[in-house]
């Protein structure tokens, strides 16, 4: 019961809707437990396709080498902190945005008493907590059984990565958040959603580390958001990133996060403003 | 006499379904196992259908109305009982059968949403198979009839309800099917709409000679429309014949409204007329519930003109909603565990006919 | 005979009617085309920016992964025009009740699901991996001539035995309640057919030309041409695995239609 988190009397009542939005996110995800089973394989497959991918790309240079700055066994334990914090930031707030556009129903979410971008991103993380324990977890668990993945570089860089990681499920909810309300003013929705994901899974550096992309390319990718997803937290894991260099990444990091909350808020003013002349 | 249009014995469709636990604890052993149980949604269901008949099929929400009209259109496989309509069996000749059979359904357009009317009259009419002579030909007669001639250029979303049903229903005789399934197609509309798909109903049966079988919740549609209604409540057949019969079985009450003048002293709640009572409706208003089955109305009428200074009086009969109401009601009564038994003659809840197995 | 002609005719009609709605708002057609191409290019770059610093890929050129790349995008591009019903095929046909109109017309339910809808900006693929398939074909020599004459066709094949594999996966749908299905997590496996299989080891390699046979759709289809001799066979067997998978998801999509009937869900 979301009253046991937060009686009504207590100084976090105002949190009660979105604990409450948390949950029903929870139990909805619970219910499909077809997709868990299959999801949960699906995350191992991804994985091993890179596997094998860089072990070819290994093997081409010899054995002990170093691409991009990084050891085999460093970059088999970059692509399996990258799909484990995948499968716990991922979210489909954009989509759901779009599908209460589509069904006319966000004209009724603008009249409830909540926050609709704080609502979202309660849903976003209500998503997050679950797939921690569901999927992250599990997943994480059953790659580093299968394949050599190295432990975090020492416990400080663990706990910095589990700051890190929380920091990209807010950012991935708060850009998001920003893709969706841009894809409602297109029919094609599904179609901006799927490119949003190929595009963010190359510019994440959940595919390809940043070293790999050409100098150029890298020098604008560091001034993005988007490597933030996946870049930092997984050279914080590998203890790439350490000290002054780790604390300038987590606070870029949410830095980051902060202004693209802050872009959401302008861009759902707008839409809000476009729903009360047209209708939802 | 001819074969039958449709024939139904013994119809019967039973749903597992999946009893949700609640909570978190409940959502968690989901993801393992779930309880199932039987829900019985049509139960020994029989009637034919006369060829250019056209039948109202009326019952409450949850009836079994829908999942009858879905075995009756090949949609559903029943649990058991036959179905023979044209000649085939619904849900095995499916593909066969559905090139004769047209079926509007209220709520769900069958046109494609962004297109415009004609292109969906044009896709319909290369999936039937329907000539460009028969095409043209139709087309004029849905023009004169359903007036939908300016709709066609239009896509559909951007049709009112009302154009939308006219749409659906031309859309639906484009191949001049032989039988007519009609699921609410009155619904959301308003009256003028209401009134101009029944006077369209009503020139298409005669015109074609279809035969019709029409679900609704509006029983004026019924009135104006069908001769014989077959009510069904609980997946149980309650009635099937007319509509007079079923008011005169269920509910023989004639309503006898009166104005006095002057306004009796006291202005009492209850007057005396003879043996019968005068309730008060208004100040100077009365009205007395004549049961038909014990006495005839113009025996009460005459008493009450004679012993009462009667300025204004009418005669009414309940309307068909009520009576139905009625009948769902002393359904229910009935079924309540530990009910009582009902007066004989007084309630009959489910009355056995044509045949009509009860369960 | 007549009904080939019919569902070709049909088929024909759906499409241009699709195409005209498609097209009434251009820009918002622009824009699809556009997020489309984007997501190409981005899934592309992955490969040029792996492969372009190495000369070879376990015994491939970076010619040959770019003419693999590109040849894997036209399946996937025929696949994606004609699936975007597939992937909401629970929501709307399910979920929202769509599917029993589709039984009440006398048309074959399979083909109104795969055909009442297009994704037309996924023309852009098969374009895009056209032109990639071209050029990386100018600059390899060699080319088995027969080959290259056979993948327009094989190509066909392989979109048959990803709508096929996606078809069955959504008519779990019957009997899975879930209103997303189980078809959007297999969609990223098809990553793993546009490398060259040689990379993967037995297990992978069996999976991928078995239960998942997405090798067949995307990286057999490109030895002949590529000269790779050793997979013969399994190159000639293209058609037979695309008209079996068919065929199986024929199956499958009769008893989720009897299925349907029996439940109404």
């Amino acid at each position: 019961m979301s009253t046991a988190l937060a009686p009504a009397s207590s100084p976090f009542a105002f949190a009660r809707p979105y604990l409450a939005f948390a949950r029903t996110s929870f139990l909805n995800l619970l219910a499909y437990r077809a997709r868990y089973f299959v999801g949960i394989l699906t995350y191992f497959f991804n994985a091993t396709v890179w596997y094998y991918i860089w072990r070819a790309l290994f093997h081409e240079k010899g054995d002990g080498a170093t691409l991009g700055g990084f050891t085999f066994p460093q970059m088999l334990t970059y692509v399996a902190t990258g799909w484990a914090l995948r499968s716990f930031y991922f979210n489909e707030v954009d989509r759901e945005l779009a599908s209460q556009v589509r069904e006319g129903r966000l004209a009724m979410t603008l009249i409830k008493p909540v926050d609709i971008q704080a609502m979202t991103l309660s849903q976003a993380l209500g998503e997050s907590a679950f797939r921690l324990v569901l999927f992250t977890v599990p997943i994480g668990a059953l790659l580093a059984l299968v394949y050599p993945v190295l432990p975090p570089a020492s416990p400080a860089a663990f706990g910095l990565f589990l700051l890190s990681g929380l920091l990209s499920a807010l950012l991935v909810g708060a850009i998001n958040f920003c893709v969706g309300l841009v894809a409602i003013r297109t029919t094609s929705i599904l179609g901006v959603l799927r490119a949003k994901y190929l595009v963010l899974e190359l510019l994440s550096g959940l595919l390809v580390p940043v070293a790999f992309f050409p100098e150029p390319a890298r020098k604008i990718l560091v001034w993005l958001p988007f490597l933030h997803m996946n870049d930092t937290p997984g050279r914080i894991w590998l203890g790439l990133a350490t000290g002054a260099d780790a604390a300038r990444a987590l606070a870029l990091q949410a830095g980051w996060t902060v202004a693209l909350l802050l872009l959401g808020r302008v861009l759902w003013n707008a839409t809000a403003r476009r729903i009360e002349v047209q209708g939802g | 006499m001819s074969e039958p249009a449709v024939r139904v014995r013994d119809l019967v469709k039973t749903f597992e379904v999946t009893r949700k636990s609640p909570g978190l604890a409940g959502a968690l052993k989901g993801l393992f196992r779930s309880e199932r149980t039987t829900l019985t949604a049509v139960d020994h269901v029989s009637f034919d259908l006369d060829r250019g008949e056209m039948v109202g099929y009326i019952g409450p929400n949850g009836a079994g109305k829908s999942t009858t009209i879905k075995m009756l259109t090949g949609i559903l496989t029943p649990t058991s009982g036959d179905v023979t309509a044209l000649g085939l069996v619904p849900w095995r000749d499916r593909r066969a059968y559905t090139k004769s059979i047209g079926v509007v359904f209220g709520q769900r357009t069958q046109l494609w949403w962004d297109i415009a009317v004609v292109e969906s009259f044009r896709l319909l009419r290369e999936i039937y198979g329907v000539s460009e002579a028969d095409y043209a030909r139709r087309m004029k007669v849905f023009d004169d009839l359903l007036d939908v001639g300016r709709l066609l250029p239009q896509p559909v979303r951007k049709l009112s309800l009302g154009e939308r049903m006219r749409c659906d229903l031309a859309a639906s005789l484009l191949h001049e099917p032989t039988l007519l399934f009609l699921d609410e197609p009155t619904i959301g509309l308003d009256v003028v709409a209401k009134a101009n798909v029944r006077s369209f109903l009503k020139e298409a049966n005669k015109l074609l000679s279809t035969t019709v079988i029409l679900t609704t919740h509006d029983l004026d549609d019924i009135e104006e429309l069908c001769e014989r209604v077959v009510l069904i409540d609980r997946g149980q057949i309650l009635w099937d014949g007319s509509l007079r019969g079923l008011r005169d079985r269920h509910l023989p009450e004639a309503r006898i409204r009166f104005d006095l003048n002057p306004i009796p002293a006291g202005d009492p709640a209850e007057l005396s007329v003879g043996p019968w009572r005068a309730a008060r409706l208004s100040q100077g208003r009365y009205q007395i519930v004549v049961d038909k089955r014990e006495v005839g109305t113009a025996d009460v009428l005459r008493e009450v003109v004679r012993d009462l200074p009667v300025l204004d009086l009418a005669v009414g009969e309940p309307d068909i909603e009520e009576v139905v109401a009625r009948i769902y009601r002393e359904n229910a009564a009935l079924r309540r565990p530990g009910a009582e038994a009902l007066p004989e003659g007084g309630a009959p809840g489910a009355v056995a006919h044509r045949g009509v197995r009860r369960g | 005979m007549r009904s080939l002609r019919f569902h070709a005719r049909l088929l024909a009609l759906y499409f241009a009617q699709y195409a005209k709605a498609r097209l009434a708002y251009r820009a918002d057609f622009a824009t699809a085309v556009l997020a489309s191409f984007l997501g190409t290019a981005a899934s592309f770059s992955v490969v040029l920016l792996l492969f372009s610093r190495f000369p070879h890929l376990a015994g491939w050129s970076f010619h040959e992964i770019v003419f693999l790349y590109g040849f894997s995008l036209l399946p996937y591009g025929f696949f994606n025009v004609l699936s975007g019903n597939l992937y909401e095929f629970a929501d709307r046909y399910l979920v929202e009740g769509r599917f029993d109109r589709i039984l009440l017309r006398p048309v074959s339910p399979l083909f109104q699901i795969f055909f009442e809808s297009f994704r037309l900006e996924s023309l852009q693929e098969v374009l895009t991996g056209a032109v990639a398939v071209a050029w990386a074909a100018s600059k390899l020599p060699g080319l088995s001539p027969l080959g290259l004459a056979l993948l327009p066709l094989w190509a066909v094949f392989g979109a048959v035995i990803y709508l096929s594999v996606f078809g069955i996966l959504t008519a779990s749908s019957f009997w899975i309640e879930d209103r997303v299905g189980l078809a959007p997590p297999v969609f990223n496996l098809m990553a793993f057919g546009r490398y060259p299989i040689t990379i993967y080891d037995l297990k992978v390699k069996v999976l991928l030309s078995t239960v998942i046979p997405f090798a067949f759709a995307s990286f057999y289809p490109t030895t002949l041409a590529l000269g790779r001799t050793s997979f013969a066979p399994f190159f000639w067997a293209v058609p037979a695995v695309a008209l079996l998978f068919a065929f199986l998801n024929r199956a499958i999509w009769r008893r989720g239609i009897a299925k349907y009937g029996s439940t109404g869900s």
